[in-house]
């Protein structure tokens, strides 16, 4: 780990090492902030995205933890607070998913998502919420990120259960941003499209080429595209935008 | 057959009479083994109603958040709902699809209005349903079976009319003068969605005066 004396604040960013969390920790390590990064297992992606972050002269630590867990959300942010003494900005970018015909299922198919994509950022967020007023109060910030997605708004066929959790996470985005908004805390939700990570890059492209034919921008997006809302949002360039969810998909048509 | 997953709301009840009143047997799942049970007993095409959720989210948040409260109530809650929620409606799916088609209606109440005149307040359910039932209608719609959720304003009778006149300048943000609807007029259009096999498959409706349209 680096130290940067100067830093603009402490964001803490879940998910933090691959796809869209990889492309967010390198956005706010260029913009100078400290990262507290949380990785679930994947311990080669978080030594390849440290080796970038030297490089960078970044200051940040590394926690790895099972956010599922709800002792290791307060203890996510407990390390937080230790190493950088403040927590501005939250985005809770992790998620997983499970798809397939939904009447085949079982119940222990989607649980865990049910935890992964919907509890957890709860209990994160409720954890961090102390801290996240006190920075708003200091004028530092206050803000938190949710992770949806289009399935969230639209529906997706073969992703009952993970469409479900990204809807919820929408509607929780509305109820934290109406109690802390008061506190002057924001909140606010991405819902980005069809964006490159590797999730996707696996797919023939026969799979996926009807979402991009019904695209404004026919193409996927990339993220650093997601990134960089991700950032706009935790930034004080957004200081009047709460309870908002942004579309990332070039424009979907439906 | 109408199955109510259970008819504790006023909304509910009032479907129920609404349907009745037209001649339709209507079962309350609650009092009769469970939602399982009675899709077992469909003889043929038939459809569910879920009822809205009844736990107050927002006051649960406030205790996690400023009060002495370390449980896990609030996410326990979510969970639970999101777990029944599923599980209800892949019973129903399954069910529907050996008889060919069906419907399933899914109620809530207007988080936004509900803040307003002070009833139980539950956006992450709400969404969370409206999202499920989007993606059912795209993935079974194909079988018949039709998926749709309505969001209502508060009813008139759901809360003092004392109440209702106090936050006249708050519901101001729906329409100059709110009046709001009955539960009755709430019912009787559920009741023709049910049984006029409309053409309409992952919507969701909004009743009441002046909606607006929320995030998603």
């Amino acid at each position: 780990m680096s130290t940067q004396e100067h830093a603009k604040g402490t964001v803490l960013i879940t998910g933090a090492t691959r796809g869209i969390g990889r492309s967010i920790t390198l956005r706010y390590a260029q913009e100078g902030w400290n990262l507290a990064l949380v990785y679930r297992s994947n311990q080669a992606t978080a030594d390849s995205v440290a080796i970038e972050l030297d490089k960078l002269g970044a200051s940040y630590v590394m926690i790895k933890a099972d956010l599922i867990n709800p002792a290791a959300c307060k203890h996510v942010v407990e390390q937080t607070l230790e190493e950088f003494q403040a927590l501005d900005v939250l985005i809770n970018n992790a998620g997983s998913t499970f798809d397939g015909a939904f009447a085949s299922m079982k119940t222990t198919d989607y649980e865990s998502l049910i935890s992964c994509n919907l509890i957890a950022p709860l209990l994160l967020t409720t954890a961090a919420a102390p801290e996240l007023i006190k920075s708003a109060e200091a004028g530092r910030g206050g803000s938190v990120v949710m992770m949806s997605s289009m399935a969230g708004i639209t529906g997706k066929e073969g992703q009952v259960p993970y469409s479900t959790t990204k809807g919820g996470l929408i509607g929780q985005t509305r109820l934290l941003a109406r109690e802390l908004g008061e506190k002057g805390v924001r909140v606010n939700a991405i819902a980005p499209g069809f964006i490159r990570t590797e999730m996707v890059e696996i797919l023939e492209p026969k799979m996926y080429q009807h979402v991009l034919a019904a695209s404004a921008t026919p193409r996927m997006g990339e993220p650093s595209e997601v990134a960089d809302t991700a950032w706009f949002l935790g930034s004080s360039n957004s200081t009047y935008l709460n309870g908002t969810v942004h579309r990332i998909d070039g424009g979907f048509l439906r | 057959m109408i199955i109510f997953d259970k008819i504790d709301h006023l909304l509910s009840r009032s479907i129920v009479e609404a349907c009745t009143a037209a001649g339709l047997e209507c079962v309350n799942a609650a009092r009769n083994g469970g939602v399982q049970a009675e899709l077992e007993k469909l003889q043929g095409p038939g459809a569910l109603v879920i009822g809205p959720p009844s736990f107050c989210e927002a006051t649960a948040l406030k205790s996690k958040l400023y009060g002495s409260d370390d449980s896990l109530a609030l996410a326990q809650a979510i969970e639970a709902e999101v777990r029944y929620f599923l599980e209800t409606c892949r019973s129903a799916t399954q069910a529907m699809m050996r008889h060919g088609g069906g419907q399933l209606l899914s109620l809530g109440i207007d988080d936004v209005a509900s803040k307003i005149v002070g009833l139980p307040q539950s956006p992450i359910v709400n969404q969370m349903r409206s999202s499920c039932i989007k993606s059912l209608a795209k993935e079974y719609g194909r079988l018949k079976i039709s998926y749709n959720s309505v969001l209502c304003h508060p009813s008139k009778e759901s809360v003092d009319s004392k109440l209702w006149r106090s936050q006249r300048d708050a519901l101001k943000v729906y329409t100059m003068r709110f009046t709001p609807s009955t539960v009755q007029e709430y019912a009787e259009f559920c009741r023709q969605l049910l049984t006029s096999n409309p053409p309409l498959n992952g919507g969701q409706i909004c009743l009441g005066k002046g909606v607006m349209e929320t995030a998603a």
